[in-house]
């Protein structure tokens, strides 16, 4: 199970380069006024989202002999700064 | 003036005075057919996710959850970052029509970025296609320009307004070519009775080319510049006619030797004279009047 995790986090670091370089060109070859920057800002909050949740659900489950906070006590905890 | 500073962000040494004409991108239809694919690929497989929950819960317990879970959230971001390199890739093929060049930028993928030029001059040939029910609907479609000589014709496809855009091009090409300043290319022709000869005519580069398709706009100046117009003196008679039929007393016939090592002997030699240069430089467009005219025979030898 850990295996498991441990591919996502790798996914997840192609995935982040992969965006640096969409976010790059965006940034880079887009004009002013034109919609590089509306793209750039709601991929960047969608993703965000999308990896926030995946996270937080992923450590409320149980992986193995590795236990991580329910996703109840987790988020409270990210609110609170630890 | 927003076109203006995308032109000079593509081109920092672009001209003063160029105007873009046509700033355009792939039509709407196409991102939007870019959005349809990518809600489909979010909505269906989720969709089915819900269904097999809702009908087969004992399926799901235990760690196929940890399963479902980090694939589902792996299959999103496939998604978003598919929606990205896809819109990066539509977004960035632009066509820019100024009142001097075509500018074509082509982006495909990430890692590969194609600008090309073209001089509106060198356009032969300009068609517009639009084809299928939404193409007709939208009025978008595919623009084809070949280009003279070896440069690569120039295929812009699924922009919006074609027709448009040709005409805007076909007007911005009868302007340039009527303009003074225009592409005026200079080329010499060698009259019937040769040897050396010349009168110059002013061809417009388009009289260059082969006949038809957008060469013919500017017909009628062409006409005004073929080379039956041009400059020939009707006084002035071919060199032919001014080289002496006999030769001059002093000439000698060279003698040729038995040994064919041997020099030639007593062959005369003449002065090279060096043709006389013209003066200032030539550039396009100027009008070089090279015919041989015949010295004024009423002139007075002494006057000299």
């Amino acid at each position: 199970m850990i295996i498991l995790l441990l591919a996502y986090l790798a996914f997840l670091l192609g995935f982040i380069i992969i965006s640096g370089l969409g976010l790059y060109h965006l940034w880079k070859y887009g004009f002013r006024g034109d919609m590089t920057k509306i793209v750039m800002i709601t991929y960047i909050v969608v993703t965000g989202i999308i990896i926030f949740f995946s996270l937080a659900i992923m450590l409320s489950l149980k992986w193995g002999s590795v236990s991580f906070p329910s996703i109840e006590e987790f988020i409270p905890q990210i609110f609170r700064g630890g | 003036m927003e076109d203006q500073d995308r032109l000079r962000k593509i081109f920092p040494n672009a001209d003063v005075d160029e105007e873009v004409l046509i700033f355009t991108r792939k039509h709407w239809f196409m991102f939007l057919i870019i959005f349809i694919i990518i809600f489909a690929m979010l909505i269906v497989p989720f969709a089915l996710l819900m269904i097999s929950i809702r009908f087969y819960p004992q399926f799901f317990v235990g760690s196929i959850i940890n399963f479902v879970v980090v694939f589902s959230s792996m299959y999103l971001l496939f998604i978003s970052a598919a929606f990205l390199l896809g819109f990066v890739n539509l977004y960035f093929d632009i066509v820019i029509l100024t009142n001097k060049r075509i500018v074509d930028i082509n982006q495909n993928g990430l890692f590969n970025r194609t600008i090309d030029e073209l001089d509106i001059l060198h356009v032969e040939d300009v068609s517009a296609k639009v084809t299928g029910f939404f193409g007709t609907m939208l009025d978008f479609g595919c623009v084809e320009i070949q280009t003279a000589g070896t440069a690569r014709n120039f295929i812009f496809t699924n922009i919006p307004h074609p027709r448009e855009f040709t005409q805007k091009l076909t007007s911005e090409y009868k302007r340039l070519i009527s303009s003074p300043s225009g592409n005026v290319a200079l080329k010499t022709i060698d009259t019937a009775e040769g040897l050396g000869e010349r009168a110059v005519g002013v061809f417009n580069h388009k009289d260059l080319r082969r006949p038809g398709g957008i060469a013919n706009l500017g017909a009628e100046k062409s006409e005004n510049l073929s080379p039956k117009s041009a400059p020939i003196e009707p006084e002035s008679k071919p060199i032919s006619e001014n080289i002496p039929k006999t030769a001059p007393p002093d000439f000698q016939i060279p003698k040729i030797p038995e040994n064919k090592n041997e020099p030639v002997l007593n062959i005369p030699e003449t002065p090279e004279t060096p043709e006389k240069p013209i003066e200032g430089e030539l550039h396009e467009g100027t009008i070089v009047d090279l015919t041989v005219k015949k010295p004024d025979q009423n002139q007075n030898p002494d006057d000299k």
